[in-house]
């Protein structure tokens, strides 16, 4: 079911048959080559690398999701000033090194992460990833709507308008619009992620008891290594670094912007500004609840209401108006990047035109699931009485359970010498990827231990 | 042709788009995005890598009961 268009070139004696949606990323090539052949001025150097960024960036900055900003202010909230904050950085390490496969498999193949798994593996495995991808996700819009829902009552206005406005500028921009403006746009979106920064930074940050965290200082736990309220925040913190749709969506991505094995340097290099934002966002958030949340009751569950009304007891309306306006914006790309990431999971699983170069009219299948999954999370939250305390950091361990399987998927992958050629993964990096899935499954274990058994460790 | 497929000419577009044509046919060319590409064989999984996921499907299912165990008693449910 490939909808294909006759392209007829005035130098060319034969029409050329090219894929739907195939024009304007090859206008997208043609872009990138005129700029890498063009003058090495530095306005054309700054150019090509605007150009080049895109996937690495969205995936990164829309890891920090809404749930993913609670999370970080709940470990604030529990902890304060303490491990969690020099733990973002090998957080940071762990995301690229997995991400970064994605990139290598998305130049090299042309195909989607969806696609290579059904066609190499079979429908049964393909429907075993897919499924998982699908379920995580829906759950995972859920806290980008509570994020949108709180965070938009701040300024009065009511869930009843705001939540359905989320929805159709996500789905307008991936109807509507080609692949380069979509992903303009996105990071457009995403760059006021960093808002957090300037917020952490005007909230008189103790500089110096930062800094001792990284010599061990606040390292102590209370409750000990074992209580599930530590482990559940560890999980959690790691479900927001790495989520089975961040391998999806990167590499499907990555795909429909057109890189070749040529541009991985320069979408490692895209990757690598993601993660040193997602790292500095991170540690701001936690910075700011550490220093100015921390004590207060039941911090590990604080809902995204708590958290705000907290921020503004503590930092006045101006903070906590700004820290509700990030709030909106993390929901809101995170959202726009999840949508995508079932959409092009969904077209490559059932082989139909896959790129938001593709008018909805010609692929309705790659299109319409996704916007349905994103509805059904939106209508929950339309809901007038939902229990949303819990459900954040809920929906951030429930991805890193998820991401076994997947890292799984990735790595079989990733050493198929005849998919991959030289670009297969080096024993290191397959034994580092191992040990962060052995990791996972210990931290999660560990949590259903103590949840189940509070008292066995 | 596919049904939904459609037929155009540079010549019928709009003039700003005229000198795109060869351009357009020779970056296609050079980057080889009119070479179909490489078919992918399916392979079976060895039994210990279907035994894996296996185990991680038990993993997941039990770590799905317990987090709405956690869940319900967290919330008071």
């Amino acid at each position: 079911m490939s909808a294909e268009t006759e392209l007829v070139l005035p130098l060319e004696a034969n029409p050329i048959t090219i894929p739907d949606g195939m024009e304007a990323r090859l206008r997208d090539r043609l872009r990138l080559e005129r700029l890498r052949s063009g003058k090495q001025s530095l306005a054309n150097r700054l150019a090509l690398g605007l150009a080049l960024i895109g996937p690495g960036l969205l995936v990164m900055l829309g890891d920090n999701d809404a749930g993913g900003v609670i999370t970080y202010a709940q470990t604030g909230a529990s902890y304060g000033l303490s491990l969690f904050i020099p733990l973002m950085i090998p957080l940071g390490f762990i995301a690229y090194l997995v991400q970064e496969m994605t990139i290598r498999l998305g130049a090299v193949t042309r195909r989607g992460h969806a696609e290579l798994i059904w066609k190499r593996y079979g429908a049964f495995w393909g429907a075993f990833s897919l499924i998982d991808l699908v379920v995580a996700n829906v759950l995972t819009l859920m806290t980008e709507f509570i994020g949108i829902r709180v965070a938009s009552e701040i300024f009065h206005l009511s869930y009843l308008v705001t939540i359905p406005a989320a929805f159709a500028f996500i789905v307008g921009i991936l109807l509507f619009l080609d692949y380069a403006r979509w992903e303009r746009i996105s990071l457009f979106v995403a760059a006021f992620n960093l808002v957090f920064v300037p917020l952490a930074l005007a909230s008189h940050p103790d500089w110096a008891a930062i800094g001792r965290t990284f010599a061990g200082s606040g390292w102590a736990l209370p409750g000990g290594l074992f209580s599930a309220s530590f482990l559940i925040l560890v999980s959690a913190n790691i479900g927001t670094t790495i989520a089975p749709w961040q391998l999806f969506f990167q590499q499907s991505c990555l795909v429909d912007k057109g890189l070749l094995p040529k541009d991985i340097p320069a979408s490692r290099r895209d990757l690598m500004l993601g993660v040193t934002g997602m790292v500095l966002v991170a540690i701001a958030i936690i910075v700011l609840a550490g220093q100015h949340l921390h004590g207060l009751p039941n911090a590990s569950s604080l809902s995204d209401d708590s958290v705000l009304a907290g921020i503004g007891a503590k930092l006045g309306q101006g903070a906590m108006a700004v820290f509700a306006l990030g709030l909106v914006e993390a929901g809101l790309i995170a959202s726009i990047v999840i949508t995508a990431s079932t959409a092009w999971a969904i077209g490559e699983a059932f082989d139909v035109p896959r790129s938001i170069n593709v008018s909805p009219r010609r692929s309705l299948i790659f299109y319409a699931p996704a916007i349905a999954g994103t509805a059904i999370a939106a209508a929950v939250l339309m809901l007038p009485r939902v229990p949303v305390g819990f459900l954040n950091l809920t929906v951030q361990v429930v991805a890193t359970v998820f991401m076994p399987a997947a890292m799984l998927f990735l790595l079989m992958l990733l050493n198929d010498r005849e998919l991959m050629g030289e670009h297969v993964n080096s024993r290191l990096r397959n034994a580092l990827s191992i040990g962060v899935m052995v990791m996972l499954i210990i931290c999660n274990g560990l949590y259903g231990i103590t949840t189940i058994f509070p008292n066995a460790l | 042709m596919p049904r939904e497929a459609r037929s155009f000419r540079y010549e019928d577009r709009q003039p700003a788009s005229l000198d795109l044509g060869p351009a357009i046919a020779a970056i296609a060319h050079a980057e080889g995005w009119l070479q179909p590409l490489p078919p992918i064989t399916r392979i079976t999984l060895r039994p210990w890598q279907r035994a894996v996921f296996w185990g991680l499907r038990v993993y997941i299912a039990i770590m799905l009961i317990v987090m709405g165990w956690g869940f319900v008693h967290a919330t008071g449910g």
